[in-house]
């Protein structure tokens, strides 16, 4: 008989790329939509479409940062809603797992 | 469920180790900054020497200062590189990477720190083992947040300086490891970092790590073998009184002198607070018979004693001060007593 999964998961992040992208934000800071796909190893328009997922939700930020080349960067890190989410999320992921 | 709940817990994981772990060092910064250790190592030793600042605390000061500037230059232009070419990449600096700049120039201060104390203060012979040793550190802290392969090497690097420590290796061929060790290993270093399979398996780690050392250690050995080879075997040996009749001026040879030859000591004593005063009145007696290798009429350094391993005075001789101390003779006037141990460590 299959436990019941807690009612409040979160469905922005309960997808194994979304919570890739949160994790990976969390542990590093900030990050370009390059290093995202690199370390995330998809195509430009599937991280797309997950990123402006995030955007919505309001768990991502971006800001456009000049820098040594005076080329204008798009960073992408998370907002304190993002950060509380992912820790939420967690907590409900351990709970689930001890059921 | 529970499969979909480790698998996002597994994804996690993975991808926070993918995060801290994000950090990479660009290989320039490897190359850039061997090459300058090597090239400040050759270059300011031949530059400042007593001849151009006679006074050791200017010496030492100019010197170090302009050590101080060239690595803020460095610095400078390896971190223009670096985001120039993060930027070009379309990837950022982060923010524990900027943390871990900033241990890098505190252990380049300390470097630098160490290195004017021991200029004032003596203690040379073990600069060069602490610079390794700082690098190598600077290297491990680098790894654990990013190829691991530098933790690896950083730990190569401290067991090195250790070894160069007890091993009493001769302080010429320390320095040249030092150098060989920027000038080559870093850019090695450099390549070697960057192969997938290096950072992946572990087997691999070892073969890079063992393939390193060797790298730096084969042209160290070949430059000690050239400067403290024995004599040749060919070489003729004469008594020290039959070399002083003759002199012999156009060959090599070794010339031995007995036990309980007396030797008189030329010494020279100088300070801020004291007038230069020369004096051969100190006669020595050798306890043991010394074998010396002269070239031309002139002795050339080498030295053995007993007939045992033939020696350079850099390599196993120290010079110790036990006391130096002001005191009242019985006469009641003052007297300076000072006693130095002379010591060849022989293995």
């Amino acid at each position: 008989m299959p436990s019941t999964p807690p009612s409040e998961f979160d469905a922005v992040l309960h997808q194994p790329i979304r919570t890739g992208i949160v994790a990976f934000l969390t542990a590093r800071g900030e990050a370009t939509f390059t290093e995202l796909k690199n370390q995330l190893d998809i195509t430009d328009g599937n991280l797309d479409s997950h990123i402006k997922k995030l955007l919505a939700s309001g768990y991502l930020l971006k800001e456009k940062k000049q820098g040594a080349t005076k080329r204008l960067q798009t960073v992408y890190y998370l907002s304190d809603s993002g950060h509380e989410a992912f820790e939420k999320y967690l907590t409900t992921l351990k709970q689930l797992l001890s059921l | 469920m529970h499969d979909r709940t480790t698998s996002q817990i597994d994804v996690i994981e993975s991808m926070l180790a993918t995060g801290h772990r994000s950090i990479r060092l660009e290989r320039h910064t490897l190359i850039l900054w061997g090459l300058t250790t090597a090239f400040l190592i050759l270059f300011v030793k031949n530059v400042f020497t007593p001849d151009l600042i006679p006074e050791i605390w200017q010496r030492s000061l100019t010197m170090n200062l302009f050590i101080a500037v060239v690595v803020f230059g460095i610095g400078y232009w390896d971190l223009r590189l670096t985001r120039r070419k993060r930027e070009l990449r379309d990837e950022t600096i982060s923010f524990v990477q900027k943390q871990l700049t900033k241990v890098w120039w505190l252990i380049i201060g300390l470097i630098i720190l160490i290195n004017l104390g021991m200029d004032l203060f003596v203690g040379k012979y073990l600069f060069y083992p602490i610079l390794i040793a700082f690098a190598g550190l600077g290297f491990f802290i680098q790894g654990l947040f990013s190829q691991q392969f530098l933790a690896w090497n950083g730990i190569v690097l401290i067991l090195l300086s250790l070894a160069i420590i007890i091993l009493q290796i001769p302080y010429l061929t320390i320095e040249w490891l030092t150098i060989i060790t920027a000038a080559l290993g870093m850019p090695v270093m450099a390549w070697l970092m960057d192969l997938q399979d290096v950072q992946k398996k572990l087997s691999y780690r070892v073969i890079a790590s063992v393939l390193w050392v060797t790298v730096i250690t084969i042209p160290t050995w070949y430059i000690h073998q050239e400067r403290y080879h024995d004599p040749d075997s060919g070489i003729q040996h004469i008594a020290f009184q039959e070399y002083s009749e003759h002199k012999m001026k156009n060959t090599s040879i070794v010339v031995n002198i007995p036990a309980g030859t007396h030797i008189p000591l030329e010494v020279t004593i100088q300070g801020d607070t004291l007038e230069t005063f020369t004096t051969t009145a100190v006669p020595l007696v050798l306890k043991r018979s010394i074998d010396l290798t002269a070239k031309n009429g002139k002795f050339d350094g080498r030295y053995r004693i007993n007939n045992g391993n033939w020696l350079l005075p850099d390599q196993k001789f120290r010079l110790r001060k036990e006391k130096l101390e002001t005191v009242l003779t019985d006469d009641n006037e003052l007297k300076i007593e000072l006693d130095l141990t002379l010591k060849a460590i022989e293995h």
